[in-house]
């Protein structure tokens, strides 16, 4: 897409500038584009329930030395 | 019994589970990273540009294998769906839980590569085309399994009900993959043939084939990640797990 693409997009907000300028940066531009939302899903994919279980295990190892305190 | 089968019931076990996916998710993680780096550089930098796509073909190390899995993942979770539902294994439960997000993932990163290389190629991010369709009812389906299942307080009545869902969907798999031969879709037919010649020439298969495989390696360590940590918190008051989690000293001098 060319200058006057962009001109045009400008005037209709946000999303459409965001696309445009991807329009702008060629074929390399969607490949840049697809490993990033690629590698931020994968992130948001593992990340959740890898904290989650680190919490959890923290969580009931704590217990588990509380109740040996008790028991000693 | 036959090893095999013996290896399959132990692994019904939560502690022989918890334990086994311990041990091999780092493996399966690693090899997942290693495989993907080698595809990706093979793909990007060393497979010539396809002479009518250009390079935004190189997009398909990354779509392609995303939708195989988006396909795979439906069907392994499924099989576990209808495990859990006719037997009542608890890890089956899991592992059909389990799946669910990661099949959501797989399927969103297909449909949004697809709408990166459609625009390029075909001049438009979506069309309602037969597969595009069909790749985003999977999509819903997974969305329904997520939300339905964790509707419910109880776990594993959540699974279950979730799981007849699953089942119901799995129609979809086979309208996906011949959605390109019934129908005049704008998408392009099949590229690689498991019978018969790919039409692809090997220089842009193989690295094609390395992200296939890092993307199957990647799928079982997530699975194994998120299996054992529902399994943790299913069974947070069972003795096994405190064993397991507990130093040598606090386990009663085990070792």
């Amino acid at each position: 897409m060319g200058a006057r693409g962009t001109v045009a997009a400008a005037d209709r907000g946000g999303p459409q500038l965001m696309l445009a300028w991807l329009e702008s940066q060629g074929h390399w531009g969607f490949i840049h584009v697809s490993l990033a939302i690629t590698l931020i899903l994968v992130v948001a994919d593992l990340l959740p329930p890898w904290l989650q279980q680190r919490k959890l295990k923290n969580e009931l190892r704590a217990r588990a030395r509380r109740e040996q305190h008790r028991t000693n | 019994m036959n090893p095999v089968w013996r290896w399959f019931h132990q692994l019904g076990s939560p502690p022989y589970f918890y334990r086994f996916a311990t041990r091999w998710m780092p493996w399966f993680g690693l090899s997942a990273l290693v495989l993907s780096v080698i595809g990706l550089y093979l793909g990007m930098a060393k497979a010539p540009a396809d002479y009518l796509q250009g390079d935004s073909f190189r997009i398909i190390y990354i779509h392609v294998p995303a939708a195989w899995m988006s396909m795979f993942i439906y069907v392994a979770m499924a099989v576990n769906g209808a495990i859990a539902l006719i037997w009542r294994i608890k890890l089956s439960e899991l592992l059909f839980l389990a799946c669910a997000p990661i099949g959501a993932m797989f399927t969103a990163v297909t449909l949004i590569t697809g709408m990166l290389w459609g625009k390029p190629t075909w001049g438009a991010y979506w069309v309602w085309d037969a597969r595009l369709t069909s790749e985003l009812v999977l999509l819903f389906l997974y969305f329904g399994v997520i939300g339905l299942a964790s509707a419910y307080d109880d776990v594993r009545q959540g699974a279950r009900a979730a799981a007849v869902l699953g089942l119901v969907g799995v129609v979809n798999v086979p309208i996906i993959h011949f959605s390109v031969k019934w129908w005049n879709t704008l998408h392009q037919g099949e590229t690689i043939r498991i019978m018969g010649k790919s039409s692809i020439d090997s220089s842009m298969l193989w690295p094609l084939l390395i992200m296939a495989l890092a993307t199957k390696l990647y799928f079982v360590f997530a699975l194994l990640l998120r299996a054992r940590g529902m399994l943790l918190e299913q069974e947070r008051n069972k003795q096994w797990v405190r064993e397991v989690l507990s130093p040598p000293q606090i386990a009663g001098g085990r070792s």
